[in-house]
């Protein structure tokens, strides 16, 4: 009875442990370059069947003497001209215990070109207390590529929420 | 062939390889980076088109791959055909996996294969607004039904990297047959030997995978 209520705790420790984890995911993260910023958003994006799928929109800002930011670009808009919206451009989300990360995909839709597919493992990183989350944001072209298939989003950076 | 044969030696090395045929019989080998599971170096616009395009699916401590063609393989096989740059008739991808997996894919229906993958259009500038329009409802109407079930989900992805062992492999080639029949993608898959020198074509009836009673051979 006594192993039975040890392995019961810490069943439900490892899955509270991976809930929080995905939860620690939804809001603002942010990378600083300089007078630009990468900014990641992260929410539930409904199913339509009463559950919800983590998903995300990436967008980098250029902000000026006088703190006025400019959009550079943005994963989160219309198609030109016209009321078609992009989906999410990041989804996914799977622990991958072998790197101990979250392995999402990302199609960078920021180019003039056709959508490139990557594979995006963002990594928590170990901080005190009292100081803000942070996540490595690791992102490779899916399969194979060719000479000039490369993203316009950054690569490899570390994000901190905000 | 030997370049490609040569493949299954290379899958536990830190970085992705790759070998092109193309159809003035030329042969280029290209790698990734290391601790990058990705060959990033193939032309994008080649003298002469592609016939054939191998790759090795490597694994180590901390790189994990598929035991069959991920969706981004598949993708870089549509974009060649949509620039205009792959002998379709001919044709024939090689795939290694760390996992002991061996694949032959042809086209069959090249109309087919870039109607599913038009999706990837939607930003593209150099089409018609409406044609990207087409594609961004394209990118809708598969995701979740296709996209999401097989690679993307967060929980539960039916194809999922570092399946280990025979059962495991027998299962994601399963999951992706039945991608490829859900999608309709035009897209005819062979297993091969490791030598890459006898053939069976495979199909999915329910969930089962079948394999042809008459192999082919090179």
């Amino acid at each position: 009875m006594k192993n039975l209520i040890i392995i019961t705790f810490l069943i439900s420790s490892i899955a509270l442990f991976s809930q929080t984890q995905r939860d620690d995911f939804l809001g603002i993260w942010e990378w600083q370059n300089n007078n630009q910023t990468f900014r990641v958003n992260f929410f539930n994006e409904p199913d339509g069947d009463g559950t919800f799928s983590l998903a995300g929109h990436f967008t980098m800002l250029e902000t000026d003497v006088s703190g006025n930011e400019t959009i550079l670009y943005t994963s989160d808009r219309f198609i030109e001209t016209t009321n078609e919206r992009f989906i999410p451009m990041i989804n996914g989300g799977r622990y991958c215990d072998w790197i101990d990360s979250f392995r999402f995909s990302l199609m960078d839709n920021t180019t003039t070109k056709t959508l490139l597919l990557g594979v995006l493992d963002l990594k928590f990183i170990s901080i005190s207390l009292g100081n803000p989350l942070q996540i490595t944001w690791k992102l490779r072209v899916d399969g194979m590529a060719s000479v000039g298939e490369v993203f316009n989003v950054p690569t490899d950076i570390t994000l901190t929420k905000q | 062939m030997n370049k490609v044969r040569d493949l299954k030696n290379k899958d536990t090395l830190t970085y992705e390889t790759s070998v092109a045929i193309f159809d003035d019989n030329s042969i280029g080998e290209y790698q990734g980076v290391a601790n990058n599971s990705t060959v990033q170096t193939l032309p994008t616009s080649p003298s002469s088109d592609y016939i054939s395009m191998a790759h090795v699916h490597n694994e180590n401590a901390t790189i994990k791959s598929y035991s069959v063609p991920s969706l981004g393989d598949l993708q870089w096989i549509a974009r060649r055909y949509k620039d205009g740059y792959l002998n379709t008739s001919e044709f024939t991808a090689f795939l290694a996996t760390a996992d002991g997996t061996y694949f032959a894919l042809t086209i069959n229906n090249p109309t087919k294969l870039w109607k599913f993958f038009r999706y990837m259009d939607a930003g593209n500038f150099n089409i018609t607004i409406q044609e990207r329009i087409e594609a961004s409802k394209k990118l809708k109407e598969v995701y979740k039904p296709i996209l999401k079930k097989y690679y993307y989900d967060e929980q539960s992805a039916l194809i999922q990297e570092n399946a280990q062992g025979a059962t495991n492999n027998e299962q994601q080639l399963r999951y992706f047959m039945q991608f490829l029949k859900e999608a309709d993608i035009g897209i005819t898959v062979f297993e091969s030997n490791e030598n890459f020198s006898t053939f069976t074509k495979l199909s999915i009836k329910g969930f089962d995978v079948k394999r042809s009673t008459t192999p082919c051979t090179l």
